[in-house]
């Protein structure tokens, strides 16, 4: 892979920082009036999903990263691997393994979309869209007309997650989640 | 999609900077000071090491575009010896962020017999004939503006001068800033005390400085071309900053031909030791300063001086085809 001076940086670029493939969030060039230039750089972990802050000498350079990422669809879980079919029509498949598909996978069931990140064509990352609509399959008896307390109370999702919801939602209903918090937004739409 | 508009300033921002740059014209002209003009290709480059010119070759010269006019316009004060002004690009290879663009204009200028404090105030007097002046400016010219002292805000903050205190103390504090300085690497000379002591500046004693201010007695290894003074041992030279940018930067401006190559023969090591082209001494320079007479000097950068004025936050708001759309 090609090597990026700072001043190539810019949001989006994919480069290697410690050994881990990471996405540049924010470039920003800093010369103090005597001192030394430098790139204030922030860079989300690709692994792990962490926002790392960096500084750099202005003009030193890292090595890009080979890293792609596609929308691919949920197919089934084996027990050790997940795997995920490209939407391209190349019908391509993959396998995640655990460590990758981490916390994402709480929020997809089959034949859902997401976005599958790989480095070297190995899968590092799955990552569900913002929000999704999610059957519960388990939570306490919904209390009738109790609309305006506010209280809340855990409910068991489809795929195994598990989230707070208001006291009046119940079994076999279908709510939206924001996947980025985990916090229920609402009823699903279409249900 | 057509790129003509893009990242463009508004057309009232090029109006101000149109009226800002004649009310300057109109200052100095009642002032008597004399516009002129200097190239911006030069034999010469500016041997401070934080600065990396762009080079310009034909057949039979190498060239340099001028990071600042201030090298001509102390051959032309040799000459004339008379007050003088310049607004001209200027280039800086590499600077280019939200507050740096790689070309900007540069207005400087000098004033034979003035002191740092007088040029200090024609730098606020400047400022007080520019139109239209935004709130913050408004209520600070009914007071001074504040002046600091680098020498007594590190040693009320360190307990040392920023002269005396060991290379090592000052990466240890640099350090416990628990700031990223991935960027410094110690280096055993006094363009990292410099590094270093900027950096504290900035961490450490700016934050609880006012939104304007002037910044005097500047360490000795930050001297530039100024004068040190031979009682406080600091750097006779001053910053104006405007809410954490960096607007003025004035010398009272030194003539000794001697400590001239000095200052060049310091910065040529350390331009050694971080693997930065050389500079040749310029004895042109050396000459003129011998023989130019006791001047302040001052470079303010117009375009963040636009910039702040019309409380912009980035330069492409207020510079017509800023990088990298130029």
């Amino acid at each position: 892979m090609a090597n990026y001076s700072t001043n190539e940086f810019k949001s989006g670029l994919k480069v290697l920082l410690e050994g881990d493939p990471c996405s540049i969030v924010e470039n920003e060039f800093v010369k103090p009036g005597k001192g030394q230039a430098f790139n204030r750089v922030r860079l989300r972990n690709l692994k792990t999903g962490r926002v790392w802050e960096r500084t750099f000498k202005s003009g030193e350079s890292l090595e890009g990263a080979d890293v792609m990422e596609y929308e691919m669809e949920y197919m089934y879980s084996d027990g050790e691997y997940w795997h995920f079919m490209k939407t391209d029509d190349s019908y391509e498949q993959i396998a995640a393994d655990k460590n990758a598909v981490s916390e994402g996978i709480q929020w997809l069931k089959e034949n859902s979309r997401c976005t599958v990140t790989l480095w070297n064509d190995v899968p590092i990352l799955v990552v569900a869209p913002n929000f999704v609509d999610l059957d519960i399959v388990e939570t306490d008896p919904g209390l009738k007309g109790d609309t305006a307390t506010g209280g809340s109370k855990p409910a068991t999702l489809s795929t195994g997650a598990i989230v707070k919801v208001p006291l009046f939602i119940n079994i076999g209903e279908s709510i939206r989640v924001d996947t980025r918090t985990g916090e229920y937004q609402g009823r699903s739409k279409s249900a | 999609m057509s790129r003509v508009g893009q990242s463009m300033p508004t057309w009232p921002v090029l109006q101000a900077r149109g009226k800002m740059l004649a009310a300057i014209r109109r200052f100095f002209e009642a002032r008597s000071v004399t516009e002129v003009t200097t190239p911006a290709l030069s034999r010469s480059a500016t041997f401070d090491a934080q600065l990396s010119s762009f080079e310009v070759s034909d057949k039979t010269n190498k060239l340099f575009l001028q990071t600042s006019p201030e090298y001509a316009l102390k051959r032309a004060l040799a000459v004339y010896g008379e007050a003088l002004f310049e607004i001209t690009p200027v280039f800086r290879r590499g600077d280019q962020g939200r507050q740096h663009n790689p070309e900007f204009t540069m207005l400087e200028w000098y004033r034979p017999g003035f002191s740092v404090s007088d040029l200090m105030a024609e730098v606020v007097a400047l400022l007080n004939a520019l139109p239209e002046p935004p709130e913050i400016w408004r209520a600070q010219s009914k007071r001074d503006v504040p002046v600091y002292s680098f020498r007594a805000l590190f040693e009320q903050r360190f307990g040392v001068n920023p002269n005396e205190a060991a290379l090592s103390s000052l990466w240890q504090w640099v350090q416990e800033t628990g700031a990223e300085v991935g960027h410094l690497a110690p280096h055993d000379d006094d363009q990292f005390r410099s590094d270093c002591l900027d950096f504290l500046f900035l961490a450490v004693l700016q934050p609880s400085l006012d939104d304007i201010f002037f910044l005097t007695e500047f360490p000795r290894c930050q001297a530039a071309l100024a004068e040190i003074d031979p009682g406080t041992g600091t750097a006779q030279r001053f910053e104006l900053y405007w809410l954490g940018t960096e607007l003025a930067n004035g010398y009272l401006e030194l003539r000794d031909p001697v400590a001239i190559l000095s200052r060049h023969t310091a910065m040529a090591a350390a331009r050694v030791n971080r693997g930065l082209p050389s500079i040749a001494f310029d004895s042109a320079l050396a000459e003129a300063s011998a023989l130019m007479p006791a001047c302040t000097g001052v470079a303010l950068g117009i375009d963040r001086l636009v910039m702040v004025w019309l409380k912009a936050s980035t330069l492409s708001e207020v510079q017509l085809f800023s990088w990298p759309n130029h």
